[in-house]
């Protein structure tokens, strides 16, 4: 170590010694110590998910004059006399709007809902990398349209083309770019980009090289440079010959008469033909019917000089592909068209996996932060939404086998908040009825031991394996780390390899006993049915949107998550307008322009019960444990619950006498947050909801004191709380053993 | 020594977050590595490669104990070594790539690495600018007056003004100052308050422990040069910074300032995030 480096090491030491000390004195810089700055920034970490930057402005994407600037400009104005309530409110009118709102916090925030981090390393980050950029660029698709039910149903994907060093992915698109048809110069040795490389990120633009205009030929024309078959030299006319395969394979398949299967493919080769030609478009569907060598023999062949192969007593040249002698189309310019058409024309003849949707412009194609480039193409319906993402797929296999189940089980998390692991499992629960196992038979394999035994197991099966199907159409995928540098992964593989056995799927309600009204069916587009009109999944959107932003310990309650579903409703399902609702509700505003002490002062006010005029007794509370809570909650002996045993010997249920003072705020808080509802088991109490909550809450206070304990709304140390969680158990188990 | 600095490190975090100062009194936990690569690229507009992210960022998430932020519960509590001496690494590497960054937008004016959609055309704010809220009037009188310890006016410092001597109180007013700028940038909170153990003000801190022991001059390095040398050689014209062992020419006062950054970093919650 240099003197140098001991000095500085030194120096450090003494700063990081008192580096977190408080400063004397309440009074900082103004900038620090005013309120609007301090919610600001707050807000702009929560919901776009990353430190705010000095230089970066943020404006209102639909009002451009209004901006963070201009507001802090006007809050500062003493003449102008805006409220901090009014600051707070434009604010989050202005974050919401924001361009950093459709490309970072839409994600930021489903991110640490579904359990999406990214932060592996090595090469399954290198590898997994494309398809998180993919992934990001599609939600920002879906922020910007604000339709929360395209989250399910969108089929925009973006494949990604190449990387940021130009080469190939292995994503499974064509390798049109395999010839390094991304024409950047990047310093690979050092993996940087040089400054003009950084500008050219921000405006992505596929060029053609040379060497990739001979790769498209070998690959699309595959006879154009093999000398046995056809001695042309295309270099000089390749538009031409592109064009002629065009009409061949439109021939081929098309002419002169159209399979009704094939008109919809029919219809797209010929937009697609058309499109590429553009001025120069003649209409191929009146050609006659031609054979695919045929593309050699076009005017322009002169060395062809006649194949042994090829009738050239059936050779018209001039009807081939009705070419114009002087067709001078620069490839370049159709570089984009001709790369987005092959897509979809080869993937489209193969396996039908998705259509080319409208021409493609500089539109279609995305460039991540890094420099890689994607483009958009539609996917099947067996392959919509966020559900059949390839990043979502493999943030969610966890391991080789029971992968569709460990899906299913997010699901469960990220939709419906509940959890299940094997750990709730309850070994000594009764068995399992021929009726339910009868009733769930179709769901399972018939070779399944869930299915085919009354093993407690079967409990947690029977909620996760009618689900787990909805993933049985899509291939287990293929593992980054098994792919060799070059390998292209063909798509179809990749992502279509549908299990042979097929099984129902839905979502089994263990409160109504039968599955639910939506999500019949197979394949994504039947989960976004299920998704999108579930009433149970609205009210998680709601409770873990809020979690995710200020914690589990500052809840709202059951009636506040209604208000906001109806908020969330009421205005078609837009995210922007669910949280807006939630960050412009008086426990949000509170948080972010008072601090956690205001807020839990707020909530210790809405919890606040009167148990002056309530009779507490151990009998009463333990009539209402054992009837209105042990039927959801006689498995959740890990925390606070538990079986117990009476003076009699009798088992019964209550609470554990040994909790902390931690674990007795946590369940009061809970508790009392929860709105009684006499329908059980969600927030239910049964009838008389209302007293019985109270005479729990003060049960609870008895206890406590007893014990010394104090109870507050919101304990001091939410370290652990702030850590997300399973989102607040307010749904109950299932019934019956697990 | 390095070890030592991982203790007190640890130490600082295993405080209790309601002691935490800052621009904020919330809650914090780390950032993961996804929200520094953000941070770095979006906020600080830095333009940072695949592999920088590989060297540099991607690994921090498993070294606080799990790739899964969600299972790390404990880590918050006793972060292990190995962790934290990564961070050091990080932020020697951020507090480089600030600086370049700060040179390029002095030299060149707002380049366009940051694709940035809503950066404004003429919005240089920088580094040594603090940022766009901070309102700085240009009044140079209150740094000329040494009868006042503290200024909050535009210091216009740009990189390679400052070289081994004597400060003068106006020169260390301004230092002081830019040292809150830098501050404001980062989103943390070294400003004319804060105040480490000891009682020392931190900013005066950073100049008299930090900054001016990292000054250098012409007569001990032959290397330094202050900013009146032609400015298209002061990293030897290309972009690949500072490499001393290159004989390139450096700004006397580039130790410095960087090392006043990374001490920040370091020091205050930028690894953290609040929550």
């Amino acid at each position: 170590m240099t003197i140098n480096n001991i000095m500085r090491t030194m120096i450090l030491i003494i700063f990081i010694a008192g580096c977190l000390n408080e400063p004397e004195g309440n009074v900082k810089a103004a900038l620090k110590n005013d309120p609007a700055y301090k919610a600001y920034s707050l807000l702009f970490n929560l919901v776009i998910g990353r430190d705010l930057g000095g230089h970066e402005e943020i404006k209102h994407q639909e009002e451009p004059s209004r901006n963070m600037t201009a507001l802090f400009n006007f809050w500062r104005d003493d003449e102008k006399n805006i409220s901090l309530d009014e600051f707070y409110l434009q604010t989050v009118d202005i974050l919401l709007n924001s361009a950093q709102y459709v490309d970072e916090g839409f994600l930021h925030l489903h991110k640490r809902r579904l359990l999406l981090s990214y932060q592996y390393g090595g090469r399954v980050l290198a590898d997994k990398k494309q398809d998180y950029d993919s992934f990001k660029a599609e939600l920002a698709n879906v922020a910007k349209t604000d339709d929360y039910a395209q989250l399910f149903t969108y089929r925009q994907r973006y494949l990604p083309l190449a990387d940021n060093y130009g080469n190939p992915t292995k994503i499974g698109t064509p390798p049109l770019v395999q010839g390094g048809c991304v024409d950047k110069v990047i310093d690979q040795q050092k993996g940087k980009y040089s400054k003009q490389e950084a500008q050219a990120t921000a405006n992505p633009k596929l060029t053609l090289t040379e060497k990739c205009k001979q790769f498209l030929l070998a690959k699309f024309l595959p006879g154009y440079n093999d000398p046995a078959i056809c001695e042309t030299d295309f270099s000089d006319s390749p538009p031409k010959q592109v064009a002629n395969k065009f009409s061949v394979i439109y021939h081929q398949r098309c002419g002169p008469s159209i399979a009704a299967s094939d008109e919809a493919f029919c219809a797209r080769l010929h937009k697609g033909y058309k499109d590429f030609l553009g001025k120069n478009y003649k209409d191929i569907s009146k050609d006659r019917s031609v054979d695919d060598d045929r593309v050699c023999a076009d005017e322009g062949n002169k060395n062809n000089g006649g194949d042994e192969d090829y009738d050239d007593s059936d050779d018209d040249s001039s009807q081939v592909a009705n070419i114009p002698a002087d067709l001078n189309i620069k490839l370049k310019d159709n570089f984009i068209n001709l790369v987005y058409f092959y897509i979809s024309l080869a993937l489209s003849q193969d396996s039908e996996v998705f259509i080319a949707a409208e021409p493609p412009t500089n539109d279609h194609l995305y460039a991540s932060d890094d420099g890689s480039i994607f483009i958009k193409a539609k996917m099947p319906e067996s392959m919509q939404g966020l559900h059949a993402n390839p990043f979502w797929l493999f943030s969610h296999h966890s391991s080789a086998r029971n992968k569709n189940l460990r899906r299913a089980r997010l699901l469960l998390y990220s939709w419906f908040c509940r959890y299940i692991s094997p750990d709730t499992a309850n070994p000594l629960g009764d068995g399992v009825t021929q009726a339910e196992k009868d009733a769930f038979k179709k769901y399972f394999d018939p070779d399944d031991e869930h299915a085919s035994s009354d093993q407690n197991c079967f409990g947690c099966h029977k909620l996760v394996q009618p689900l787990a199907n909805y993933f049985d159409q899509l291939s287990y995928g293929v593992s980054y780390a098994n792919l060799d540098d070059l390998a292209v992964i063909p798509f179809k593989e990749k992502f279509l390899q549908p299990r042979s056995n097929v099984k129902s799927a839905g979502y089994y309600d263990y409160d109504s006993e039968e599955f639910s009204q939506h999500g019949k069916g197979q394949g994504m587009s039947a989960l976004a049915d299920l998704l999108q009109h579930h009433p149970d999944v609205h009210q998680c959107i709601v409770r873990s949107t809020w979690n995710g932003i200020f914690g589990h310990n500052n809840r709202l309650t059951s009636q506040q998550v209604n208000a906001a579903v109806a908020t969330f409703k009421n205005n078609n399902y837009s995210y922007r307008a669910l949280l807006k609702h939630l960050l412009t509700h008086e426990k949000a505003s509170t948080y972010f322009l008072q601090g956690q002490e205001a807020l839990d002062e707020l909530i210790a006010a809405e919890q606040e019960v009167d148990c002056a005029a309530v009779t507490v007794t151990d009998e009463i509370a333990q009539g209402i444990f054992n009837t209105n809570c042990h039927g959801c909650h006689a498995n959740d002996q890990k925390q606070f619950y538990t079986k117990l045993k009476n003076d009699s010997g009798e088992e019964t249920y209550g609470f554990k006498d040994d909790s902390d003072e931690k674990t007795y705020n946590e369940v009061y808080r809970r508790l009392a947050a929860t709105e009684p509802s006499e329908v059980m088991p969600r927030g239910g109490f049964g009838a008389d909801g209302d007293n019985k909550k109270v005479t729990l809450l003060c049960y609870m206070r008895q206890k406590a004191k007893a014990k010394g304990y104090t109870l507050t709304s919101a304990a001091n140390d939410k370290t652990q709380d702030q850590i997300i969680q399973p989102p607040a158990a307010d749904h109950a188990e299932p019934k019956g053993d697990l | 020594m390095r070890m030592l600095v991982i203790v007190l490190l640890v130490s600082c975090m295993e405080q209790d977050p309601a002691t935490l100062s800052g621009a904020h009194d919330q809650l914090r936990w780390f950032k993961t590595p996804e929200e520094i690569q953000e941070t770095l690229r979006k906020s600080f507009c830095l333009n940072i490669s695949p592999l920088d992210v590989q060297d540099y960022i991607s690994d921090i998430g498993p070294l606080y104990g799990s790739p899964n932020i969600n299972t790390t519960k404990t880590e918050l509590q006793q972060p292990n070594g190995v962790y934290l001496l990564a961070l050091d690494v990080v932020a020697t590497w951020i507090s480089e790539q600030l600086l370049k960054e700060q040179l390029t937008r002095e030299r060149d004016g707002n380049p366009s690495t940051c694709a940035n959609p809503n950066d404004d055309a003429d919005n240089n704010i920088y580094l040594f600018n603090g940022n766009r809220y901070t309102h700085h009037s240009d009044d140079d009188s209150c740094y000329a007056d040494d009868s006042k310890d503290w200024c909050n006016y535009q210091d216009n410092i740009t990189l390679g003004e400052f070289h081994k001597s004597d400060l003068t109180k106006k020169q260390r007013k301004r230092i002081m100052h830019n040292i809150q700028d830098i501050s404001d940038f980062l989103g943390l909170s070294v400003d004319n308050e804060l105040k480490v153990s000891g009682g020392r003000h931190a900013a005066q801190m950073l100049l008299d422990d930090v900054f001016i022991p990292n000054l250098h001059s012409q007569d001990d390095d032959a290397s330094c040069s202050p900013s009146t040398s032609d400015d298209n050689d002061v990293y030897g014209g290309d972009s690949d910074g500072y490499n001393s062992s290159d004989n390139q020419t450096l700004y006397c006062d580039y130790d410095a300032w960087q090392q006043v950054i990374h001490a920040m970093l370091l020091s205050g919650e930028f690894f953290l995030r609040l929550n």
